[in-house]
């Protein structure tokens, strides 16, 4: 019974880092997909996310503070839900929803939705010491958000998705050593060229993974952990009567979380999601920190 | 057990306790023959533009520089290069962010043969302002860059 508790609590990792990722920065949202990873059939959580952008890592990397009249501040809510098709195959998606404002002026805005196809590639059917769970996943986002090409207020403040369809594959690792665990998760990801206005955009490949790690004190029902990785966009074209290729971005999430199972089918989750941790290397992102509660209903197989 | 798990925050507190570095606002300054603008409060300075394959020359001249979410203001100027006499050459003026963004507000008209003023409202960051003229059945684009702190 412990040992299933463990299993369930490390299921809200796969939710997390997801949601809280996309809080602080002003265009982006998850990324990362919505998978059970747990002996579950279905789930749902919704995540509300309070952030701020407290400076921009420039495209040479230096660091400029913003000022409390810049500093544009983020309420976010996310809906993401998986079900099982069969044993191994899933689907999910994230719907996001979002509050940007800047000093007095605020607006609300859907984000980009994504959907997404997991297939439990290493399923743990037998015990093995070193062989994780593992999951390969393919997922679309379709452009339902502002993006920063169409963004009509000040301060971009309507910005709240990429501007591209896109499509990404990859990989989530995950194991467990008694009252520890680990998760790898790896992001190859292409949008497709879009026309805003004269100028048509041509973006290029992204990237991005994480590691994570957790421990459940005890194998109770509290789980502490941590997820960082990197994030990378390649330029984009711009063609028009102004071409040149925008600078690549890079940017680092690193996550700490506090996860209470409440019960086998509910569980709470707290995160501090804070950029500056690697603002250092990184460069033509915004630097934000942000607090997000998660709350995840699942239902048993 | 115990131990571990305090070592584990106290390295990711101490990591995150990082302060961002403090803004440091550069001294304006007008690139003679450059093309990168720094702009500011005191900017007052011209810049000038030569379009070789149009054979014309150009002065940007600024009567409110570009800052922070206020309206900029400026004038160019087309002058055959040799004589310095004004050229009336059709011109347009395409400007994007560095991110590819658009400006808050932007609009440019002909005051008069050769002489056009400019109005935008941009944000801090980097962005180009192009120049794109047309001559005799020539046409050709130049790019300035502006840094608005």
């Amino acid at each position: 019974m412990k040992y299933l508790k463990h299993i369930l609590i490390v299921a809200c990792l796969c939710v997390l880092p997801s949601q809280v990722r996309g809080a602080a920065c002003c265009g982006s949202n998850s990324a990362f997909p919505s998978i059970i990873s747990g002996d579950d059939k279905t789930q749902i959580s919704t995540t509300l996310t309070a952030g701020r952008i407290s400076a921009l890592a420039q495209p040479s990397g230096k660091i400029t503070a913003l000022s409390d009249a810049k500093t544009p501040e983020t309420f976010a809510s996310q809906l993401d839900a998986a079900t099982l098709l069969s044993d191994r195959w899933q689907i999910g998606t994230s719907l996001p929803l979002r509050y940007r404002a800047v000093g007095d002026t605020g607006a609300w805005s859907v984000g980009d939705i994504t959907l997404n196809v997991a297939y439990e590639a290493l399923p743990e059917w037998a015990f093995s010491a070193w062989v994780p769970k593992g999951f390969v996943f393919v997922q679309a986002r379709v452009p339902t958000g502002t993006s920063r090409f169409e963004s009509s207020q000040l301060n971009a403040i309507d910005v709240s998705g990429k501007g591209f369809w896109g499509v990404s594959a990859g990989v989530l690792l995950l194991k467990t050593w008694g009252s520890w665990d680990v998760s790898l998760l790896g992001q190859i990801g292409q949008s497709f060229a879009h026309s805003y206005g004269d100028s048509r955009y041509v973006p290029g490949a992204n990237l991005s993974a994480g590691l994570g790690l957790g421990v459940s004190p005890g194998a109770g029902s509290f789980r502490i952990g941590a997820f960082v990785g990197p994030i990378y966009e390649a330029p984009i074209s711009v063609e028009g009567p102004l071409s040149f290729d925008t600078p690549s971005e890079m940017g680092w999430q690193s996550t700490l979380q506090l996860s209470y199972m409440a019960s086998s089918t509910l569980s709470l989750s707290l995160a501090y999601a804070d950029q500056r941790l690697f603002q250092s290397v990184s460069h033509n992102v915004p630097i934000g920190q942000s607090l997000s509660f998660v709350l995840q209903k699942r239902w048993s197989r | 057990m115990r131990v571990w798990v305090s070592l584990f925050l106290l390295l990711l507190v101490s990591c995150a306790d990082h302060e961002v570095g403090a803004r440091t606002e550069e001294d304006s300054f007008a690139s003679e023959e450059g093309e990168v603008i720094v702009a500011g409060v005191s900017y007052t300075a011209s810049t000038k533009i030569e379009f070789t394959k149009l054979g014309v020359c150009s002065e940007l001249s600024w009567q409110k520089a570009p800052e922070n979410n206020k309206e900029a203001e400026a004038t160019l100027r087309f002058t055959d290069c040799s004589t310095s006499t004004p050229v009336d050459v059709d011109a347009t003026f395409p400007i994007k962010k560095i991110c590819g963004c658009d400006p808050i507000t932007f609009d440019s008209a002909k005051e008069e043969p050769g002489v056009y003023k400019v109005n935008f409202t941009i944000d801090s960051g980097t962005w180009y302002l192009g120049v794109a003229a047309s001559y005799e059945g020539k046409k050709e684009t130049q790019r300035l860059e502006l840094e608005v702190p």
